[in-house]
């Protein structure tokens, strides 16, 4: 492995895997921003219910999508942390970055159950079928979000998470707070703006 | 289509004014940031490091992303109104979004391509959703509306039919798309329509009866804004794939016997969303 501190010598002057982290993100805006319009045109158009408005319970979705929020937060202290050479806070922020994001599947679960208890399945209707598909989209994102926090945690614990590579935590960063907008996002349109 | 298009364009500056302000209030955030940072960092010379935000810096947006979220739940539950709400919302979320893109993703302090890159995708991403809520949109005004009535009476022209059923469906009220009203053949030809008030995937009326023995002309108006059909496959009969605004029409042999029978959407997944319903032969 080579000292990851220098990088190489790029046309730019900057990370290459940085650039390629912020362009995937960019093309992901694509892919959510298709779903979020598929929802938005079809989510009124069921013959057959349970419609938006029968069974979104907004204020617990405020407190998930706030719980996504603080995340963000631990997550920037855990990188600051880092690029302090703090291996000790480092460790304990990204654990609560996990547990915060282990904590919004969890409502995601329990939301989907409450869901499919009151009749809404991916196949009952039209809603149903874009809802699922846009929110679990969402939350694989999340749930791969998880894992790559985990996998940071470990590599730390073995010491493999210097402070000179902390662009590796700073990319997993990246990646955990655009999940954060994008529910920021779907917070929005699909909970909040009335059908 | 015309009549949708027609409804789009009415409410075309209210979508373009929502979309704007809402990138408009992100790309401000992060212009504004960036050139207060330059002030900044030209005044303090070289020292640029200092500039690197402080976890208490972190930890006040953690604050303001909260107050936001709580303010967009207040705005909702105390409901001031569709026409100010969404404009609201989308503003605040936009907010939201900026800041966390530009100091949690540290855009602001970072080089300008990679905000370049991101907003490059975003915005293209925006302009992919305005086309798709644009094409596929289905738009209906909140007050009844001079454009939907003049379009059911083109139907009534086109169709020749003028039955009491039309006069129901023309009437219903723009949000109750669901009605369970069911229809009988009292001429010989029957009207069955799909995409009504806007909902795309359900047949309207979604009940009908007709005699047993005799023949009926059923027709197929599709008002949503993609193609569907009519089937009956336990009696063999279709009226094939009808484009977004046209109707088909076929003529079906009713058995002798009574019975209740299913007709659907047979296109993948239509009947699935809804499109189903009973035809009862007495
Ligand atoms: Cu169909």
């Amino acid at each position: 492995m080579h000292d990851e501190n220098v990088g190489h010598a790029t046309t730019t002057g900057l990370d290459n895997r940085k650039m390629l982290m912020w362009v995937f993100l960019a093309s992901d805006c694509l892919f959510f921003g298709s779903l979020i319009s598929t929802y938005m045109v079809m989510r009124s158009q069921s013959g057959v219910g349970p419609f938006p408005g029968d069974i979104f319970d907004i204020l617990y979705t405020s407190v998930s999508a706030f719980v996504l929020l603080m995340s963000s937060l631990t997550m920037v202290l855990s990188l600051s942390a880092l690029q302090r050479g703090d291996h000790k806070n480092t460790r304990i922020w990204l654990l609560a970055t996990a547990f915060l994001g282990a904590i919004f599947l969890g409502g995601q679960y329990y939301e989907f159950t409450v869901f499919v208890a009151e009749g809404l399945t991916l196949s009952t209707n039209i809603f149903g079928t874009t809802f699922f598909v846009l929110t679990g989209f969402h939350g694989t994102h999340v749930a791969i979000g998880v894992m790559m926090l985990l996998s940071m945690y470990g590599a730390s614990v073995l010491g493999k998470l210097p402070q000179s590579s902390s662009i590796n935590l700073e990319l997993v960063g990246l990646y955990w707070h655009f999940v954060d907008i994008v529910w920021i996002v779907i917070f929005t349109i699909v909970y909040l703006i009335p059908s | 289509m015309e009549t949708q298009l027609a409804t789009f364009l009415a409410y075309s500056p209210l979508i373009g004014m929502v979309i704007g302000m809402g990138s408009a209030a992100a790309f401000l955030i992060l212009y504004k940031a960036n050139q207060m940072r330059q002030l900044r960092v030209e005044s303090a010379g070289s020292e640029a490091e200092d500039d690197h935000p402080t976890p208490t810096l972190y930890a006040q947006i953690a604050g303001i992303l909260l107050i936001i979220t709580i303010i967009e739940v207040v705005v909702v539950i105390i409901d001031i109104g569709t026409l100010i709400l969404i404009p609201v919302l989308l503003i605040l979320s936009a907010i939201k979004f900026g800041f966390v893109i530009g100091y949690y993703m540290h855009l602001k302090f970072d080089h300008k391509l990679f905000s370049t890159m991101f907003l490059g995708g975003l915005f293209l991403a925006i302009g992919v959703m305005a086309a798709l809520i644009g094409l596929f949109g289905n738009f209906t005004l909140p007050s009844d509306t001079v454009l939907a009535e003049s379009s059911s009476h083109e139907k009534h022209h086109l169709t020749h039919v003028d039955s009491p059923l039309m006069t129901v469906l023309g009437l219903s009220g723009s949000d109750d798309g669901h009605s369970e009203e069911s229809a009988s053949a009292s001429s010989g030809s029957m009207t069955i329509t799909s995409g009504e008030s806007g909902v795309e995937f359900a047949f309207a009326p979604a009940t009908v009866e007709v005699a047993a023995g005799e023949s009926v002309q059923l027709i197929f108006d599709n008002k949503g804004t993609i193609a569907h059909d009519f089937a009956i496959p336990e009696l063999g009969f279709a009226i094939e794939s009808t484009d977004a605004g046209q109707s088909g029409s076929g003529t079906l042999a009713v058995p002798a016997t009574p019975g209740t029978y299913d007709f659907i959407c047979s296109i993948p997944g239509h009947k699935e969303a809804g499109m189903v319903g009973q035809i009862v032969i007495n």
